[in-house]
């Protein structure tokens, strides 16, 4: 009778566990997106996004708007720290997705580091911000 | 043993019962009056096109179905276009042919719900199987699928293995997914999209969810992110190393794959966690594309995440590059080992805010020490800001909101400051090398243990046979697994002793967790060991009853230097017996261990533990001990130990070497 009990609870228990191997494994990426904004639900999202009937000039810079602006917004601080050095996978990223030329990486990196501080004005810049900065130091520098 | 049974068989019950309420309706009958879909038709039959590998694995209808009739795995009916598609890959195709001939509804070549356009992957292979000529087949435009392909832009595939973490249930095992590369354009791999299965709940966790997950409750889907919120999600917030394994898929291969997931996303499976897993959905998607892997074949009825990397990686040529993201507290670690103590302390006093910029003991160190403390120190800032709110350890106590919130604010200025103060210093120091583990996942031990014990207790010689189902214990060969983790789930164990001529069931180990990452200045993580058990122990008279062993521990572990490594815990325990008092045992007491790893293949250690027994008798028992452990090769280890136990009864001296085979 008691290991019985003893049995089935822990039973029960392990099934629980079982769970594990990965079916929770949802639970870290809905936590990232509450802070990013932006669960994909596929099917619904990236079908949504492009439309290629209207390929035109305009549409594709609208398209590489969104695409920086969601990126910005969810790697903001891995992206801080990479242009405070003026390096990193993150800043790689962000050349590719604004299309700076490859000839044009190197001065890239190096704005984002000269031009740190105009860029961050304040502990609270905001994604949407340090676009805007980091789209008025390229304009000066002229890439 | 019966009585421990019982729950399995009626879990076994279940899910035949679930199987087998699968609908079953009358035949759909297929209209051949179009001469040339006859004529295919009776070419399919023929041919038996159906018992195709690519077809089965297009309908998801697993390889090992013995004898029996082959079932599919897709449990959402708009999956199939007959109604005797989940049972009858015949049925299927012939009904998706003759649709796929169907003149299209009205004179809308954008008929988004055509067949061509639902099931392109079944499309192009039906067309090139049967040779159906350009033309024959009516043409779509199915802009809703090729915006999506545009999106993907696909044309490779890496398989991504985040490793395991004990301190979350729902990660003890790894996970793996898959990620779509973009090679020609050169696109940034975090920009890449991942495709992952998982449950589909809505909200809500604990029991219900457990109950739910188990018996298929929940369906399981295929989702879609971008590679960076996983990166955020494993590497910075969970601290797992990620593992990445590039595939060699052409992208041909790569574009059919991406043909069947669109059939798939609107599509469920029921999810039951055991067999039906992440990792076995996506060795099928795998197949899809290249069929003669047969990857899902060695996989009966459960699949860890490692072992599906173990499969893919042992396939000749498959697997073309492999590549090690190191977590966020790697990347700390690393930091701080090339510097010395007291710039460690500087660094992490800044991060803490106990120290400025202007500090003299800052500003007194050379330039190139500066930028090291202060990119320590943002490391760990960052660090802190992303397992804010999220417990790491189980022991973390959440701040109440507002003060998180105050201490989050001072946070983000102190890492604004230090930014700001590292971009105004010119110096490009190395990028940092963090070096990989020696050993990869793949090349660790497989999951199963099976292992034959000769020992000697108390004057007694006995044969022990132990099976364990799952998965790494701390004296197992580490290599290829998280250090200091062990996960050891349903261990039976039987002994032989030539006295009696007999096998005696000796025990079971449900479950035993053991968490001991080790701290160091930065990071200071608890240990905690867990376990449940019906294990014999040893009374007055020689009597070794059975008894219920459930045992909770907490403790610190430490890293001596870079092999040896101690740790020390406080011990409860709760015995459940009629040898005791209201059949109640309570125990408190102390262990520690030192561990040596002297080499990739042997390993040795000393413990010892004290419990005083406070409730249901009164008895003070202890253990003393040591093991030492020698890897014969990947699979096969031999165990020597050596201990002396005191429990219920007069102290005794056991000794046992053991071979342990995994597979």
């Amino acid at each position: 009778m008691l290991y019985r009990k003893f049995c089935s609870s822990v039973s029960i228990f392990i099934l629980a566990c079982f769970m594990a191997s990965c079916s929770v494994t949802t639970a870290p990426t809905d936590a990232s997106s509450g802070t990013t904004g932006q669960t994909t639900d596929a099917s619904s999202d990236v079908t949504s996004s492009t439309t290629l009937d209207d390929d035109d000039e305009e549409k594709e810079i609208k398209e590489e708007e969104k695409e920086v602006e969601e990126f910005v917004t969810a790697n903001f601080s891995q992206l801080r720290t990479d242009m405070s050095v003026g390096r990193g996978e993150y800043l790689a990223a962000l050349a590719t997705l604004m299309s700076v030329n490859e000839a044009d990486k190197d001065q890239f990196y190096a704005i984002t580091k000269n031009n740190f501080s105009s860029i961050f004005l304040s502990s609270q810049t905001t994604a949407k911000e340090l676009i805007v900065n980091l789209k008025q130091e390229i304009a000066q520098a002229n890439i | 043993m019966v009585l421990l049974f019982k729950p399995v068989v009626i879990l076994c019950l279940f899910v035949v019962l679930c199987s087998l309420s699968t609908h079953a309706r009358s035949g759909d009958r297929i209209s051949t009056r179009n001469p040339i879909l006859s004529q295919l038709i009776l070419k399919t039959r023929a041919e038996k096109i159906w018992l195709r590998p690519t077809w089965q694995a297009l309908l998801h209808v697993p390889p090992h179905s013995l004898g029996s009739q082959a079932s599919s795995l897709v449990d959402a009916p708009s999956f199939f276009l007959s109604s005797q598609g989940k049972e009858s890959p015949q049925a299927e195709l012939e009904a998706t042919l003759a649709k796929l001939f169907a003149p299209s509804v009205g004179s809308k070549l954008d008929a988004e719900e055509a067949v061509a356009c639902r099931f392109p992957a079944r499309r192009a292979w039906l067309e090139e199987v049967l040779e159906i000529d350009k033309g024959v087949l009516p043409e779509y435009r199915c802009s809703n699928l090729n915006n999506w392909l545009h999106n993907f832009d696909a044309d490779g595939l890496t398989l991504i293995f985040p490793v395991s973490v004990l301190n979350s249930p729902a990660s003890m095992f790894g996970h793996t997914f898959l990620r779509l590369d973009r090679k020609a354009e050169k696109k940034p791999d975090l920009v890449a999209w991942t495709v992952n299965f998982a449950a589909y709940a809505d909200a809500g966790r604990g029991l219900g969810f457990a109950i739910n997950g188990v018996f298929g409750g929940y369906p399981g889907r295929f989702t879609l992110a971008p590679y960076y919120e996983r990166v955020k999600a494993y590497s910075d917030i969970e601290n797992r190393d990620i593992w990445e394994y590039a595939l060699n898929y052409s992208p041909a291969e790569v574009h059919f794959m991406l043909l069947h997931l669109w059939e798939l996303l609107p599509a469920y499976f029921d999810y039951f966690f055991i067999d039906e897993n992440c990792s076995y959905q996506l060795l099928g998607l795998l197949e899809a594309a290249r069929p003669n892997l047969q990857l899902t074949k060695n996989f009966y009825w459960d699949a860890t995440p490692a072992d599906t990397v173990r499969a893919i990686a042992s396939v000749p040529d498959l697997v073309a590059e492999v590549h090690y993201r190191p977590s966020l507290r790697q990347n700390i670690n690393t930091r701080a080992e090339a510097l010395a103590l007291a710039e460690q302390k500087i660094a992490k006093s800044l991060a803490l805010g106990q120290l400025t910029l202007q500090d003299e003991s800052f500003l007194s160190k050379a330039p190139d020490s500066q930028v090291e403390i202060i990119e320590l120190a943002t490391s760990y800032l960052a660090y802190l800001s992303a397992s804010q709110g999220k417990p790491q350890d189980v022991f973390d106590i959440a701040l109440e909101a507002e003060s998180r919130g105050k201490q989050h604010d001072e946070q983000l200025s102190r890492q604004h400051q230090l930014l700001t103060a590292r971009s105004e210093i010119a110096i490009a120091l190395p990028p940092l090398a963090i070096t990989p583990p020696a050993y990869r996942p793949d090349e660790g031990h497989g999951s199963r243990r099976l292992a034959l014990r000769y020992g000697r207790e108390d004057a007694e010689n006995y044969l022990q046979l132990d099976f364990r189902w799952v998965y790494h214990d701390l004296y197992d060969p580490d290599n290829g697994f998280v250090e200091g983790a062990q996960l050891a789930f349903l261990q039976p164990s039987f002994r032989y002793y030539s006295k009696d001529n007999n096998w005696q069931f000796e025990g079971v180990d449900f479950i035993d967790i053991s968490s001991a990452p080790v701290r160091n200045y930065f990071i200071r993580p608890f240990s905690w060991k867990a376990s449940a058990a019906l294990k014999r122990y040893r009374f007055e008279d020689d009597e070794r009853p059975l008894i219920g062993d459930l045992a909770v521990a907490a403790g610190l572990s430490y890293a001596l230097n870079q092999q040896v490594s101690a740790a020390v815990f406080i011990d409860t325990k709760l015995t459940v017996s009629d040898k005791f008092d209201n059949t109640v045992g309570l125990g408190l007491g102390a262990s520690g261990e030192i561990m040596y790893t002297i080499s990739d293949t042997w390993k040795g250690g000393v413990y010892s533990s004290a419990m005083q027994y406070v409730e249901g008798l009164t008895q003070t028992t202890y253990q003393v001990g040591g093991r030492l452990r020698f890897s014969l090769d990947t699979d096969n280890a031999v165990l020597v130990e050596v201990s002396e136990h005191k429990e219920f009864s007069d102290a005794f001296v056991k000794g046992q070497l053991s071979w342990q085979l995994y597979f």
